[in-house]
């Protein structure tokens, strides 16, 4: 086998379509996670979240037989750990990091223990509905863009939408403005009679709301089945793209593209390139390190909210 | 008499510290009504009070001799009163325009921005008050003279009918000062009522018609600014008389104790901070460094006490070379240091006094042994400087955090000087202190001074620079623009070499 072999069977219109299909979940949590970084607060626990959001997408599914009703589950458990959060980190000031990592932790053994007593087994459920996948015939007729569309989930349209909202929403409307304002200078959006809790709070709720779809995509469209620590990472892959896109929507947008990318490309160089010349585990640890690689050139950039993780605080100077 | 604004009763406490104690405080339509007061007198918890962000414990509020509830910020708005904070409450990423609308965006529709309307408006408030701010700047990239204007602009786009300044000036140059008092004046034509607070007495007797005093959290009285003057006024405000005076000329001065040559510096992201700073400091001298802030004054601080790398240039301490040598070795070579950051740099908040009192000698004689502390001496030299310096600690084993601003400064102050150095730098030596505390600290520099010491001074207050000083040396975007003596020189020109000689008055 050819170099040249290699670069074709890796560089397809099939690359393509898994970047976008492994996009999808990062994308919807990233975005989520942009929106409540924006305002000033920094929950860490997306990983946490999506966890549950699918979870709970499964179990909804498995019970009411509908997928949709499984993904209104994911949203509502989603808003119950964001609300939990919210009260942690913006009422009671507590530390925003721990209250994040709490989230995860607590997700990690509560998804499990709950899937043990409902189903009397742990590792996964049984399959589940699953959301549709998107079926046009006309997209057939166009060469690429059929392969490349048709078959993703109906939850791409939403993903790939969101950037696009979420840009109109943060600088096109005055609530985006209030947004950022409460994560540059809360008490800037105080004394213009704008309460920036009450912003926070709303901030962050859509965040968990979007993080809890982000992880029901996982359970109930590109598998029908949720399993136990099946985020694997795609949690802190958002936050890093967050960080990475410097909290605005074009860059995060193209940060979650770009670790998406990177991993349809090891999977199909898993493949493509033979075990004994270079082994799987090298391709498999590529994202990470690439992750860890462009954080660290990232950090000096700034442009991410300027108060950032510190409560707010009423009657303080 | 109708008043405008009165508060009734108004009381605040914070923990342990009452700010406000049954304030009565009355006000009438049209006029600029002052409140003076030390620091920790309570005038911004007053008037924080006032604007719904701090909730009193009792009290009331009349407006137009109307009750109002007053429960935060909307509130205070939608009853005509606008607040300049002393702190600007302004998002440096935002430009002009965004913050002078926050909160009260023209919409198109009911759920767009009108971007236009906001440039357009903001453009058209600025123009009919003669403020002359660009609309489309970013916040973050205007001075502070224009950030105040841009406070002022979206306390008129609130249509406020009562405004608060919180100590305006604070941050401004003599020339700045004078166009915010033109801008006052105006507003006092158009109807406006205006409350200023400030503790600089020449400017109160400048801009006001009427004087509130405080002090410990109560009114001590409100006068008519034709029957009061300034000596009166400080009375009131200490409580006893207190003149800040001019330092008395030096008695001897000798040769340069420190000499900077060239020094040139870069901050982090590789941009110059210092720039071929040059000057020396002679024995039985005060050297003031005048300057707004963020012109290179901290850098220079750092880069004379070893702390900020220099990428050229040479610093002499007697003759000896103090750059590129560790904090420590400068500190024994004989430089004390009063430092801009008293909380972050001066003291460990956590120590106590006694630990604070000896910190950064441990290994000096007689603390130490070289090996072990000796706490006899330790508590020894506590029990000298607390007396000595009249220190106001319940005892040496307090929390410095607990205590004062002034006598966390007396700390700072004591130590530094305790070990004796020949050359002192003094960095915001008075910052947030009241009259009584800067005076001692103003006594202590002259006597050092008086004692052959040479002595650096940084200010931002230029006051203080031209109370103290033998010579100036203005500091303008990391160079030295000008030496002179403090007998040849005045406030206005200092002014405008602060500025870089290129100041423009807002058009008249
Ligand atoms: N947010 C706060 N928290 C705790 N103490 C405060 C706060 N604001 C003011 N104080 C205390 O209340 C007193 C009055 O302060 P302040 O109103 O700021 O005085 P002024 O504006 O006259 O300098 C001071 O002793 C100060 O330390
Ligand atoms: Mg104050």
């Amino acid at each position: 086998m050819t170099f040249l072999d290699i670069i074709k069977s890796v560089f397809t219109i099939a690359l393509v379509y898994s970047t976008i299909r492994i996009s999808i979940s990062i994308l919807i949590a990233g975005m989520g996670e942009m929106i409540t970084e924006r305002s000033g607060v920094l929950n860490i626990g997306v990983e946490g979240v999506m966890l549950m959001g699918a979870w709970a997408a499964a179990i909804g599914s498995y019970f009411s037989g509908s997928a949709w009703i499984g993904l209104l589950c994911a949203v509502g458990v989603a808003l119950v750990i964001g609300l939990i959060f919210s009260y942690i980190a913006i009422t009671l000031k507590a530390s925003q990091a721990i209250a994040g990592l709490a989230i995860t932790l607590l997700a990690t053994g509560l998804s499990g223990y709950l899937l043990q007593i409902i189903f009397e087994h742990g590792g996964n459920t049984p399959r589940v509905p699953t959301l549709p996948n998107i079926n046009l015939a006309f997209l057939n007729k166009i060469p690429v863009l059929g392969r490349i569309i048709n078959d993703q989930s109906v939850l791409m349209i939403f993903a790939l939408l969101l950037p696009i909202l979420l840009y109109i929403i943060f600088y096109r409307t005055p609530w985006g403005t209030w947004l950022r304002a409460a994560g540059e200078n809360p008490k800037a959006l105080a004394v213009v009679g704008i309460n920036p809790v009450t912003v926070r709070y709303i901030a962050t709720l859509c965040g968990a709301m979007l993080g809890g779809i982000g992880g029901a995509y996982l359970s109930i469209s590109q598998t029908s089945m949720f399993s136990e620590n099946m985020v694997a990472g795609r949690g802190f892959i958002a936050l890093a793209a967050v960080i990475f896109g410097n909290v605005k929507p074009r860059g995060v947008f193209a940060a979650c593209m770009f670790f998406a990318f990177m991993d349809a490309l090891q999977m199909t160089l898993q493949t493509a390139v033979p075990d004994n010349i270079i082994p799987r585990e090298v391709f498999q640890a590529l994202p990470y390190i690439l992750t860890v690689v462009i954080l660290a050139i990232n950090m000096a950039k700034g442009g991410g909210p300027a108060d950032i993780g510190n409560p707010y605080e009423k009657e303080s100077r | 008499m109708s008043y405008i604004l009165e508060m009734r009763g108004i009381y605040k406490h914070f923990g342990e510290v009452l700010a406000n104690d049954h304030v009565d405080l009355k006000v009438e339509a049209g006029t600029v009504h002052s409140i003076v007061g030390e620091n920790g007198a309570g005038k911004t918890t007053l008037m924080c009070i006032l604007y719904g962000l701090y909730k009193a414990d009792s009290g009331q509020i009349f407006i137009d001799g109307k009750e109002v509830d007053i429960n935060s910020p909307s509130d205070a708005i939608a009853n005509g009163i606008g607040m300049i904070h002393q702190h600007f409450k302004l998002i440096p990423a935002m430009t002009v325009a965004e913050n002078v609308m926050l909160g009260l965006e023209p919409r198109k529709g009911k759920i767009f921005l009108d971007l236009k309307q906001i440039n357009q408006q903001t453009k058209e408030l600025s123009d009919r008050y003669g403020l002359a701010v660009d609309p489309k700047a970013l916040v973050g990239n205007i001075s502070v003279g224009i950030k105040q204007r841009v406070e002022i602009l979206k306390v008129l786009y609130h249509k406020a009918n009562i405004m608060i300044l919180d100590e305006p000036t604070a941050l401004l140059t003599p020339q700045e000062s004078e166009d915010l008092f033109r801008v006052i004046n105006h507003l006092r034509e158009d109807g406006k009522t205006i409350l200023f607070i400030s503790h600089k007495l020449k400017e109160i007797m400048q801009i006001s018609d009427r004087i509130t005093v405080m002090r410990d959290g109560k009114i001590v009285d409100t006068v008519e600014k034709r029957d009061t003057n300034e000596v009166k006024l400080a009375r009131m405000m200490v409580g006893r008389d207190v003149f800040l005076k001019p330092a008395p000329a030096p008695k001897k001065v000798d040769g340069a104790v420190l000499k900077v040559e060239d020094v040139s510096a870069v901050n982090e992201f590789h941009r110059p901070v210092l720039t071929d700073v040059s000057f020396d400091v002679r024995s039985g001298e005060i050297l003031g460094i005048a300057g707004i802030d963020g012109n290179g004054q901290t850098e220079l601080v750092r880069a004379l006490i070893g702390l900020q790398p220099i990428t050229k240039g040479k610093i002499t301490l007697k003759g000896k070379q103090m750059d590129h040598k560790p904090v420590k070795l400068i500190r024994d070579e004989g430089i004390g240091v009063v430092p801009e950051d008293r909380l972050m740099e001066g003291l460990v908040v956590d120590f106590n006094v006694q630990e604070n009192l000896f910190l950064g000698l441990q290994r000096n004689k007689p603390f130490s042994d070289g090996k072990l502390i000796s706490w006899k001496a330790v508590r020894k030299n506590a029990d000298d400087l607390v007396k000595f310096f009249d220190i106001r600690t319940p005892n040496n084993e307090q929390k410095v955090n607990l205590l004062s601003g002034g006598n966390q400064q007396k700390i700072i102050v004591a130590r530094e000087l305790s070990h004796n150095p020949e050359m002192i730098i003094a960095a915001q030596p008075t910052r947030g202190l009241d009259i009584a505390a800067t005076d001692f600290v103003h006594e202590q520099l002259i006597k050092q001074r008086d004692e052959g010491k040479a002595i650096l001074l940084l200010s931002l207050s230029l006051d203080e620079i031209l109370l103290l000083s033998t010579r100036i040396a203005v500091i303008y975007k990391g160079s030295i623009v000008a030496i002179v003596n403090k007998d040849e020189t005045t406030a206005e020109d200092l002014g405008l070499m602060m500025l870089g000689g290129t100041y423009e008055h807002i058009p008249a």
